[in-house]
């Protein structure tokens, strides 16, 4: 045999890369004596041809390690070993849940707990400052949770700035959000 | 008599090497490394290509020094003694190495469409011969070989990208 390994992987013609793997296949199933012969009669066609199957051998014997991972404890062979889990739903609009909770809930607060305090032009406003660890429950049973300094909403008119921190919000819908910001 | 078989080959995985790591300048410890391994393989199980496995070792054993080096380097930019710390990192244990090697290959499993996935954990994991992955999933022989081809083409061109990566 020559040497294959010199021969740069990227110079491998298509037909040749296809053929290639087809025989590193053929090969791992068994070839017939006539495929035997066509092997070496394509092989001898063209010294590349070597060396492209010798890569692609290369990449199927890269995973002979692999029994190793063999679950010694599951009997029946499972084919989906190496399948990536999908992320659930759940997790997957968690990030959004959350941030239209803390909206929700920001929106709540300055419905019922604006008070002007200034004259027209100019205002602060302490939106809400709950007593620590103290439970508000709303119309609908939904509860939260607000720690020390936990809301402060200051501003001018239409221009406000609210900050919510430390707070614990449990929906009382089935299945709604429970959210901690 | 797996290393009688092995050894010949030392200058050709040398320049194989060489051709597609051209960032490293010595293999000589990984070289030794990939035969060590090989050999302790070939006792435990039987290698029906030793040389494309040797070769395989060796190929992993530089991506996984690459990337190491790449990400010693990112951490502990601009430390006086980060040359030690990869010199270090060069020589970690053979465990810790093969963990990284687990994962190349997984990331090139999974790279897979599905039932060539499937079809490889099958016959690399499991060994299931052709015909009885063919009953499994029902499918023909056939389909079988030109799913492995067809894998084998997507791995080839994985580890290509790594590579490259890498380098």
């Amino acid at each position: 045999m020559s040497d294959p390994g010199n021969k740069s992987p990227s110079s491998f013609s298509e037909e040749q890369i296809e053929q290639a793997s087809q025989w590193v296949a053929r090969h791992e199933r068994g070839l017939s004596e006539e495929e035997t012969r066509a092997f070496e009669r394509w092989l001898s066609e063209n010294p590349i041809n070597e060396a492209c199957f010798f890569e692609h051998q290369v990449a199927w014997a890269s995973f002979d390690v692999m029994d190793e991972w063999k679950p010694a404890y599951i009997s029946p062979p499972n084919p989906d070993l190496f399948e990536s889990k999908p992320k659930s739903m759940w997790r997957k609009f968690a990030p959004y849940g959350r941030l239209a909770a803390a909206v929700l809930l920001g929106f709540f607060l300055l419905q019922i707990s604006l008070q002007k305090t200034g004259d027209a032009e100019m205002f602060v406003a302490t939106i809400y400052r709950s007593q620590t660890n103290e439970k508000h429950f709303l119309d609908d049973g939904s509860s939260f949770q607000a720690g020390d300094k936990t809301f402060k909403a200051s501003g001018e008119m239409g221009l406000r700035d609210i900050r919510i921190a430390e707070a614990v919000y449990k929906s009382a819908a089935k299945g709604g959000v429970s959210v901690e910001v | 008599m797996v290393p009688d078989e092995l050894y010949p080959h030392e200058a050709m995985l040398r320049a194989w090497l060489a051709s597609r790591f051209p960032s490293i300048s010595d293999f000589e410890d990984l070289i030794q490394e990939a035969y060590v391994r090989t050999v302790k393989r070939s006792r435990n199980k039987h290698l029906t290509a030793p040389k494309a496995f040797l070769f395989a070792i060796a190929r992993n054993l530089c991506i996984d020094i690459l990337r190491r080096d790449k990400v010693i380097r990112f951490e502990f930019l601009g430390e006086l003694d980060s040359l030690a710390v990869i010199d270090k990192v060069k020589g970690i244990p053979e465990r810790v190495i093969d963990k990284e090697d687990y994962e190349i290959l997984t990331k090139a499993i999974q790279s897979l469409p599905k039932k060539c996935r499937r079809i490889f954990t099958l016959r690399k994991v499991y060994g299931l011969p052709l015909k009885q992955i063919a009953d499994e999933l029902n499918i023909s022989v056939k389909t079988v070989e030109s799913q492995i081809s067809i894998g084998i083409k997507k791995t080839r061109e994985h580890f290509m990208k790594l590579q490259d990566e890498v380098s």
